[in-house]
């Protein structure tokens, strides 16, 4: 205020009535031209004078003057950083976190303090590494504390004595207490000890408190901790059952239940996951299941005997099951409450909409049970089929036959092979001999067994069919067929008798 | 309330009272703002007050602008630094620095303009809650030379006067009417025995003052 022009300003206003105007400074009353310019002025020049409000003004004309000229700022900033802004948070915290870490705690500080002194407007820099010099030691700390409480209680509990005076033994073994003759107060509640306010030590860092500051941990969920981390020891669990606590202080307490809440949090599946399991399972499930189906579908339509219109109507309806199941899963997915507009919500409606896609393509697209009459003409016309190319087959081996006949009589070799192998199996006595007569001769002394081998077969098929294993069904199918007629070849080679109809029940 | 108009007295009474080195024993020295919306009149009532002078165009304030007035109240020299802001919203931001300290303020509204009184109700509050908690504000409803076509009425403002403890007069500049008055209203309102009063203001190096086996206006 030395520039102060207040008497020659008073000789002037009062004399001559000058009136000053414009962007006055209220204090020294310098016209500065511009709002800006004043407001800064203000701030700057007179915040001494009201240190109320010197701290706001201040950090709002500095924010200013950092957006407005951040290249004149940045030079007395570099200028000033090491020596002023250093002294001014040391000023601020004197005792933040400098003393946990000492020396290399306050220097990554600093260095924060730089980079903000230095960065541009909308210029991002990571915080990261600060916040783990920090977080990693605390960590590491609480960590080996729980571990070293654990490990004391898995001890306090291997063989806790039912007895309450040898338990105490056993517990000051474990766990030396404090002696507890200079303790006159609480260190947590801060009241005096006596004859009604007795002393307890916290059976895991055998430290001192009062009753009333004593926290308890149930017996089994003391269990319960140790096991987590060692062995379980089981039959001590009926042993102490009428014990009911153990006396805790409670920052152990709260160690141990930070503990069990992380555990359970890692642990602990949600429901959602658990219902969209089952859904992922039924889906896995039903996709052999879909294949067989339209394998089945194709066979009926083709007029194959190997299914029958009952299988496929069984599957049917086990599809249409799971299907059902899926849509009632992923309903009650839906069902369950979460926060509207949340992102868990958005994933229960893409669950539940995949539900009805996969259900809408894959099982509700299946093609219809074809009707039986018309599965029956199928049948019908393939046994035409199969009659007259039997009868055709008849007629060419007898062709053959006497040809051959004709052709041994004249060269006396016979030249089987060639023609026989386009014969029907088993349709004429050539290709008869050609093609069973090996396995006849090798399976002709196990006669009783293959019928028998038939009928196993046969209740095989009844099963699989129950249980809808279709394509159990299909091999033994296959097989059954395939004995039937090594059995009827046998038959009739035996017999020696004219090929018959070959079309098996 | 007087109504007669003062139009030729006031530069003469300004001048009269002029203590000009008297020695009377006891001087204070006031920070007075006026608020209000633009153009409601309060650069001609500060004109009035201090060069009995009336502009039918007065051009609107940039910034601030700063007068001073000398008035004597029975044996008391009060020296009066006015600052009279700019109306204008734009300057509104500026208006914390000038009444802050300020030991009295005129709420300027004119009584033509419904608005004009709904902003000086808000200064007002304004005041009450970031000015010096004892500071004497003063409800100045201007232009009272057109009453005939009134919006505000005057008992309306009265009663909202009084309610907040606030001086109240209608004034007009044009005709000089209740200008002197409520600077005076002022004066005789604030504490003048009190050094105190100058905490706000800056310190002035006056020989005059210093001298004088009374003063203590250096807290």
């Amino acid at each position: 205020m030395s520039g102060n022009p207040f008497d020659s300003d008073e000789e002037q206003s009062s004399a001559s009535g000058e009136i000053l105007e414009g962007f006055l400074c209220p204090i020294c009353r310098a016209d500065l031209k511009s709002i800006d310019v004043l407001t800064d002025h203000f701030a700057r020049q007179h915040a001494e004078e009201e240190a109320a409000l010197r701290s706001f003004k201040d950090i709002f004309t500095k924010a200013k003057k950092k957006i407005l000229n951040p290249f004149e700022d940045e030079k007395v900033a570099a200028a000033a950083a090491p020596g002023g802004s250093s002294s001014s948070t040391a000023a601020k915290n004197p005792n933040g976190n400098g003393d946990r870490n000492g020396p290399s705690n306050a220097r990554s500080r600093l260095n924060v303090f730089n980079h903000m002194a230095r960065q541009q407007p909308g210029a991002e820099c990571s915080h990261f590494e600060y916040f783990q010099s920090i977080r990693n030691p605390r960590l590491e700390r609480y960590a080996s504390e729980t571990n070293k409480l654990i490990i004391r209680l898995h001890r306090l509990l291997k063989d806790l004595p039912a007895d309450s005076v040898q338990r105490r033994q056993h517990e000051q073994q474990t766990v030396a207490w404090l002696d507890g003759s200079s303790v006159k107060l609480c260190p947590s509640c801060a009241k005096s000890f006596h004859i009604a306010r007795r002393q307890h030590h916290c059976r895991l860092c055998g430290g001192i408190m009062c009753n009333d500051c004593s926290k308890f941990l149930p017996l089994e969920d003391a269990m319960q901790l140790a096991s987590l981390s060692t062995t379980r020891s089981e039959p001590l669990q009926q042993l102490h059952q009428h014990e009911n606590a153990i006396r805790l202080c409670e920052h152990c307490l709260w160690l141990l239940d930070t503990r069990r809440d992380m555990h359970e949090s890692r642990t602990c599946r949600p429901l959602l996951t658990q219902v969209y399991e089952q859904i992922r399972q039924l889906q896995k499930e039903v996709t052999p299941d879909l294949d067989m189906y339209l394998k089945i579908i194709n066979s009926l339509n083709e007029g194959d005997t190997i299914f029958t219109l009952a299988d496929a109507g069984a599957l049917r309806g086990k599809i249409g099951q799971v299907a059902e199941a899926m849509d009632m899963r992923s309903k009650r997915i839906l069902a369950i409450f979460c926060e509207p507009g949340s992102r868990e919500e958005a994933l229960k409606k893409a669950i539940r909409l995949g539900c009805i896609q996969a259900i809408k393509e894959r099982m509700l697209s299946l093609p219809p049970l074809p009707e039986e009459a018309h599965i029956r003409q199928m049948q019908e016309r393939r046994r035409m089929e199969t009659q007259q190319r039997i009868l055709t087959e008849q007629r060419m081996a007898m062709e053959a036959y006497e040809r051959n006949n004709l052709a041994a009589n004249q060269s006396g070799v016979a030249i089987p092979g060639a023609e026989s192998g386009s014969f029907a199996q088993g349709s004429d006595l050539q290709s008869l001999t050609n093609w069973s007569a090996p396995q006849a001769a090798s399976k002709s002394n196990l006669d009783d067994p293959l019928i028998e081998q038939i009928n196993i077969i046969k209740g095989y098929i009844k099963q699989a069919r129950q249980d809808m294993n279709f394509e159990v069904v299909e091999t033994l199918e296959l097989n059954l067929r395939e004995l039937q007629r090594e059995v009827y070849e046998r038959q009739r080679y035996s017999q020696g008798s004219t090929p018959a109809s070959p079309t098996e029940a | 309330m007087a109504t007669t108009p003062r139009s030729g007295g006031a530069s003469g009474t300004g001048a009269a009272q002029r203590p000009n080195g008297t020695s009377q024993n006891k001087s204070c020295q006031f920070k007075l703002v006026l608020l209000g919306e633009s153009a409601v009149g309060k650069s001609s009532l500060v004109l009035r007050f201090v060069k009995g002078q009336f502009h039918e165009y007065q051009e609107s304030t940039i910034g601030a602008a700063f007068l001073t007035q000398t008035i004597c109240i029975e044996d008391t020299v009060v020296k009066f630094e006015i600052w009279d802001t700019a109306g204008q919203e734009r300057y509104h931001s500026l208006a914390p620095m000038y009444y802050r300290g300020a030991q009295a303020a005129i709420v300027v509204y004119d009584i033509q303009n419904q608005d004009s009184f709904q902003r000086a109700k808000t200064w007002v509050k304004e005041l009450h809650k970031q000015a010096s908690p004892n500071i004497v504000i003063a409800l100045a409803g201007n232009k009272a030379d057109l009453s005939n076509i009134r919006v505000v009425e005057f008992d309306e403002a009265k009663q909202y006067a009084e309610e907040n403890g606030l001086l109240f007069m209608e004034t007009s500049a044009k005709t000089g009417m209740n200008v002197n008055d409520i600077f005076l209203a002022i004066a005789k309102k604030l504490p003048k025995n009190d050094g105190a009063n100058n905490q706000g203001t800056s310190i002035r190096p006056n020989g005059n003052e210093t001298n004088r086996p009374t003063n203590n206006c250096c807290k």
